[in-house]
Order: structure tokens, then sequence, then C-alpha cells
């Protein structure tokens, strides 16, 4: 098995009424009992922090003032190939909200 | 890390959890904080929410949500309670202060009706404007978000933040009591901050309810929301006739909502509907409170509506319907409120009733009336009252003018079904 990260990155303003929320909330815990073994884990990030750019150089010390500078989080999957992670990515109903980059964990055993 | 718990998704939230979560604990906070403070009380639920979507995604939902939104919400009072240096200016020794801040967020303290009912009085305050309470009803009361408020009430996003932000302003002067008025006034009546909520509340429902548009499901969510606030309401005021008549009203509408619309969302006239379809057990709650308000001996004007609504709901069809004593209802509730509509739903209900004559007589004296020229249903039964009496010349006039009035295809396409039925 080979493991995939999907990274998030904030695409728009978000809609953040209650009742947005909660269909945001279902939909993601039905993708991810849909997709079952797959899952490994997923982390939401805050959205404040520091962008570093060289070494005395300190870009941003957020909270960010655009959502799409934010990157919001990230989940672990581990797949056969990576066929298999495009088309779980692909179902991702975070992409509604989200720009996500879907990359291979290089491993070493 | 964290593991996903395979079963957690064999719980599942109640549908509008969030919503109704955010009502609940803006009504709870703001009872800690003032009305002044509501824009506050408004940031740290939401806030508190958008931590729950994120968090609830990745562990799944906790064993109590409404207990873990409100640890989370304590939480962050705390943080802003620092942040603002509450303490400070408010000269509490902040013991003290925590004290009541732990008493005010005890566990359950989100189900509590009182903070509820006061919010909706808040809400509901006959100092500010009409389309205010019912903007601040919606974000406040329903939860619901600007731009859905702007959809439900078919207005734009600046509208309705311009609304929300004079009343909020009202509510900073703190002109506001916070006091509940007790269930009946002097000399038994209701008292009059009861009749303005229930106003409010009944205008809420009618925004959802009638609409020419086709209905999206956010209008129809507002009557909802409405029977819902009622509900609450009649909990504590449980005697007032007009508060049961109220909700009768809305319960025997909301009875006939799944026969209302065909496949399209269109909505269909009353003698196309299938009335099988018909919430029986709704029904059955609505007459029963139209019971209950009539042993008062005292008409009001919510109480005649759900008497016609109880005709229409209990008439096994269209034909069969007692249009004698919905003509006598209307009758008597335009002595409540004279309006055009009422006399023109009047009118139609002698039409049925048998005296047609009579009843193209009444439409034709109304013709001129702004509202009802520009109402395509007045126009489309116009134009069947004159074919009915063999004026079909007079009648094509009007059904060309109602057609001309339809906004959509479906409309014009249910003018033509009623103009064909009847030939």
């Amino acid at each position: 098995m080979q493991q995939y990260l999907i990274l998030l990155k904030g695409k728009k303003e978000l809609d953040y009424s209650p009742e947005e929320l909660q269909k945001r909330l279902v939909a993601y815990r039905s993708w991810v009992a849909q997709i079952g073994d797959n899952y490994i884990d997923g982390q939401r990030l805050d959205k404040t922090g520091f962008h570093f750019r060289a070494k005395d150089q300190v870009l941003t010390d957020g909270p960010f003032l655009e959502a799409k500078e934010i990157i919001a989080g990230y989940i672990r999957i581990k797949v056969k190939n990576q066929k298999e992670a495009v088309q779980i990515t692909k179902r991702l109903p975070l992409l509604d909200h989200f720009e996500a980059y879907l990359r291979p964990i290089i491993q070493h055993d | 890390m964290i593991e996903m718990d395979k079963q957690l998704s064999a719980h599942e939230l109640t549908d509008h959890f969030f919503r109704h979560s955010y009502a609940k604990l803006v009504a709870l906070l703001v009872r800690y904080f003032g009305l002044s403070e509501i824009s506050l009380a408004e940031d740290i639920v939401q806030d508190t929410l958008v931590d729950a979507m994120e968090q609830w995604s990745l562990q799944g939902l906790p064993q109590n949500p409404e207990g873990w939104l409100l640890d989370v919400a304590k939480k962050k009072t705390i943080n802003s309670l620092k942040r603002q240096q509450f303490f400070l200016k408010k000269v509490v020794p902040e013991f003290q202060e925590m004290e009541r801040l732990e008493a005010h967020f005890e566990s359950g303290a989100i189900q509590h009706q009182d903070n509820q009912l006061r919010m909706i009085f808040s809400c509901c305050h006959p100092i500010l404007a009409e389309e205010s309470q019912i903007a601040l009803a919606l974000k406040t009361l329903c939860g619901l978000s600007i731009s859905e408020i702007a959809q439900a009430l078919l207005t734009s996003k600046a509208n309705i933040n311009k609304r929300l932000y004079r009343a909020k302003q009202q509510f900073r002067q703190g002109k506001f009591d916070f006091v509940l008025p007790p269930a009946t006034g002097p000399s038994g009546q209701d008292p009059s901050r009861l009749t303005g909520v229930l106003k409010t509340l009944y205008l809420l429902f009618k925004t959802g309810y009638y609409s020419n548009q086709r209905k999206t499901s956010i209008q129809i969510e507002l009557c909802f929301e409405a029977v819902r606030l009622q509900r609450q309401v009649l909990v504590t005021y449980q005697t007032s006739a007009v508060a049961q008549s109220l909700l009768a009203w809305m319960l025997l509408c909301i009875a006939r909502f799944p026969g209302r619309q065909d496949q399209a969302g269109l909505l269909l006239p009353l003698e196309e509907q299938d009335r099988t379809s018909w919430d029986q057990r709704l029904i059955a709650e609505g007459i029963n409170l139209l019971q209950l308000a009539t042993q008062s001996n005292a008409l009001n004007s919510y109480l005649l509506q759900a008497g016609i609504a109880a005709e229409h709901c209990l008439a096994p069809s269209f034909e069969a319907t007692n249009w004698a004593s919905i003509y006598q209802q209307y009758a008597l509730l335009e002595r409540f409120e004279a309006s055009s509509i009422i006399q023109f739903n009047k009118a139609i209900a002698r039409f049925h009733q048998g005296q047609q004559q009579q009843a193209l007589i009444d439409l034709q004296s109304m013709k001129e009336e702004p509202s009802l020229k520009s109402n395509l249903h007045f126009q489309c039964a116009l134009g069947l009252f004159l074919l009915h009496q063999k004026q079909t010349a007079a009648a094509q006039l009007h059904f060309k003018q109602a057609l001309s009035l339809a906004t959509s295809d479906q409309e014009k396409e249910l003018i033509r079904r009623r103009i064909s039925t009847q030939k």
C-alpha cells in the first residue's frame, strides 16, 4: 500500500451559515465512511501562523487575510496505486470549498 | 494522531441541528452579556459552530453534541472576557464574575426555554421596525445566514444587513427590558407585548407561505420555523386563545404542504390537490387547538383564519367544501382587518357557495384596486366568473391580463389549465 497526502488550501470565501456547516460536516463524514480503510487520518490547521520565505524574513504572522491563502489542513490516505488515490480525492466533498494537492508520501522501508 | 472511529456514523445529527443550536446558544449568551452585546454573542456562537464542524468532521460526533457546544462556547466566552478586560470595566471581582459564568453555563443550560423566549420577545419588540423584526428573528431565532435571509425575503444582502444593523443599534442603546410579561395581563387579556410577538410570527409564517414565486425550500422552512417558535411561545402562554388560534392556523396550513406543489415545484390550486396527501396528524392537532381557542368566546383574526383553513382541511372534496361557513368567516375577518385580499377571497367563497352572479358583481366592484389589478389570481378569477355568466369576450380580456402578469412559463401553463377546465 502507498500513502498519499491530500493537502487542502482555501479557494474562496466560505459560506459559514449554520446550515451550510452542518451540510459540510455530513458530506465529509459520509466520504470518510465510504472510503473506509483507505482513510488513515486528517487534521485541520489553525488559521493563525507564520510564513517564512527566508531566514530573517517572516512574511505573515496570521491570521491570514484571505481565505485562499490558508492551508486549512491535510488528510492521509492509503491506497493501492495512484489511480485509486485520484479517484478517492475526486469524490472529496471539501473540493467545493478547497483546492487539494495530492502527493505520494515517499516511504523508506 | 486521531483514529477514525468507525461507529461514529451510527448517531446522526437531527435536521437543522446547527441552525437551532445557533439560536439556542445566542439566546443563552445574550442572557449572560446583555442584549447590547448581541453581536459579540453571535460571533462567539459562530466560532463555536465552525470549530464543531471541523472537529466533528475528523473525530466524529461527540456523545452529547449540545454539551460539547456549550463547553466550547463557555471557553470562548471566558477568552473573550479576558481579551476585553470585561472584569475591569464591570468593576466586579473576577471570582464573582466566574461564579456567575459557571452558573450560567451549567450543563443543560442550552435547553433553557426561558432564554429563548426572552430572545423571541426581544426580537419582536415594538420599538423595532416590522421589517427589522422579521430579519432579526430569522438571524437570531432561526440561525439563518444573511444570504439565506435575503433569499427567503427576496431582497438583497445589503438590505438585510441594513435592517439588522438598525435593530442592533437599538439594542446597543439599551432601551430594552428583558422581562417577560406575565401570562395574563390586567383584566385577563393578553399582555400587549405578547400580541406584538404573535403578529411578528404571523408575518414570518405568511412570508414563507404566500409568495407568488415558486417555493424554494428556504421559504417553506420559514413556515416551519414560525411554527417552532410559536410552539415555544405557547408553552408559557398556553391559556392565550390568540396564541392557540395562531398555532392552529399555522398547523392547518402546513398540513396541506404535501399536496400543494406538483413535481416541478409549482403551486397547485386547491381543486387540483390530492387531499389524501395532507398531513392528518397536523390537521388533528390544529383542530384540537382551534376548539380550545373557541372556548374563550372571543373572536380574533387568527381564529377566523384557522377556521377557514379548517373548513378546507376537513372537506372531503373541493365541491363538498362548506363555502357558506368560509364566506361568513371572511365577512367577520373583514371587521378585524379591511384588506382587498380578504374581500377577494370572500367573493370566491361566495361564488362557490352558489351565488355566482353576486360574486361577479363583488369582483367587478374592486377591480380598480391597485393591488388586485396587478394580481394574476384576481384577473384569472374575474375571467372565470365572467365566463360562467357567458360573457366570453370580457372574460378573454382578463385572461389575457392574467397571462401578461405571469412571471414564468409554469404560471402561464397553470392559468391556461384553469381556463380550459372551466369551459
